[in-house]
């Protein structure tokens, strides 16, 4: 440990004159707590009481609609935090991060536990693959193809309309001429042969 | 667990170069299959680690598909991530953490009014304490880190430069001017003029 008990004191001193006086420490490297913030409170931070009132809330699903719907904030936070992770914050952002780090005891812990688990990968369970790959279903074809498939049944049925008609019509003809002869209403021979 | 630099996979590509974004994007199904095969043991172990340390890893499969969740958009699949600004493991892991701790926060039995203590819910009668002034910028805000850090949580500075990406010497360094300021100020012989960056360490 850094430092003396003076040296603690007197930054205790300052955090309380500051008004963001220390809480109680959550133990080593703040992993054991389960009070830390979504990345989302990166943005604008919640009253006490309001924080208060958001921590007691019993929601089931608070993301899942949400993060369906547009743009997540969460993303953009946590995308902020990544940034500072990989050392690639610089300037006035990384300066505003920090100052929110050094107030934010939850946000600082979020940190600090996404910070021991990078680098790291677990198996996890096949079905688990499975059901995250099922959020994506299949690829429908693009609409040209829709399209130009549905033109081609149009033609097919068109065409097939056009040859049974006409298929139809000669049948039609043939069986009538028989049908007349059969029953001695027309002669077979030529009409104007047989008046001359 | 492991590194995942380590020996399960040699030489496998990191997840960057592993998935291609604007397929992805685009929302081409294959490519979303590869990404779930890449990214999902980075983001159970990223939520396994945390819900483990709260004795809840029995729940992190179903805390691993909600961060899935949140990053198929119908509209455009890992919308708020930009390649520029960090790796995508990184990203990852972070709103993995962040699902995680969301999740032990909602498990969390609310206290209903009742069952708190009066006296637990009055205000305090006295006056709080007039706070002494402290003016901006006597602290960078690295240095108000660097010792939150070290005293608040207790971390050792090696710790501490692991978090911040720098050497021991460093925050040592950085520590070690915090002092003087904070000895000077509060001593009133000399106020400490305020700081202009804080990359003095």
């Amino acid at each position: 440990m850094i430092g003396s008990e003076d040296d603690k004191q007197l930054w205790r001193k300052f955090a309380e004159a500051r008004g963001s006086a220390p809480t109680p420490s959550k133990g080593r490297a703040g992993e054991g707590g389960d009070t830390a913030s979504s990345p989302s409170r990166l943005g604008d931070r919640l009253a006490p009481q309001d924080e208060e009132a958001g921590k007691r809330a019993s929601l089931d699903h608070p993301h899942l609609e949400v993060a369906a719907q547009g743009p997540s904030k969460d993303e953009d936070a946590a995308m902020l935090l990544a940034a500072w992770l990989d050392g690639r914050l610089e300037g006035a952002e990384r300066e505003a991060l920090e100052t929110r780090l050094a107030a934010d005891p939850d946000l600082l812990d979020l940190a600090v536990s996404a910070s021991a688990s990078r680098g790291l990968a677990a198996p996890w369970p096949k079905r688990g693959e499975a059901r995250a790959a099922a959020l994506v279903a299949a690829s429908r074809p693009g609409w040209r193809l829709m399209a130009a498939a549905a033109a081609a049944v149009v033609l097919v049925a068109l065409g097939g309309f056009e040859m049974g008609q006409a298929g139809s019509q000669l049948l039609s003809d043939d069986s009538e001429t028989d049908l007349a002869a059969e029953l001695g209403l027309v002669p077979e021979t030529d009409l104007m042969e047989t008046l001359l | 667990m492991r590194d995942l630099q380590g020996s399960s996979q040699p030489g496998a590509p990191p997840l960057e170069r592993a998935v291609d974004l604007a397929r992805l994007r685009s929302g081409d199904k294959g490519e979303w299959d590869r990404f779930v095969r890449r990214a999902g043991p980075v983001i159970y172990a990223a939520v396994l680690r945390r819900l483990a340390a709260a004795g809840a890893a029995s729940e992190a499969e179903d805390v691993a598909q909600e961060v899935f969740a949140r990053l198929c958009r119908p509209d455009r699949p890992l919308a708020g991530y930009d390649p520029e600004r960090a790796s995508l493991s990184t990203f990852l892991t972070v709103l993995s953490t962040s699902a995680a701790i969301d999740h032990l926060r909602r498990k969390r039995p609310a206290d209903p009014i009742d069952a708190i203590p009066e006296h637990r819910l009055s205000v305090p009668a006295s006056e709080p304490a007039e706070r002494i002034k402290i003016p901006d910028g006597l602290l960078t805000a690295r240095q108000k880190l660097v010792l939150t850090l070290l005293y608040d949580r207790e971390m050792e500075v090696a710790e501490a430069a692991a978090l911040l990406g720098v050497d021991a010497q460093t925050i040592r360094s950085t520590h070690h001017k915090a002092m003087l300021r904070l000895r000077a100020h509060f001593a009133g012989d000399a106020p400490a003029a305020p700081l202009v960056s804080q990359d003095e360490a």
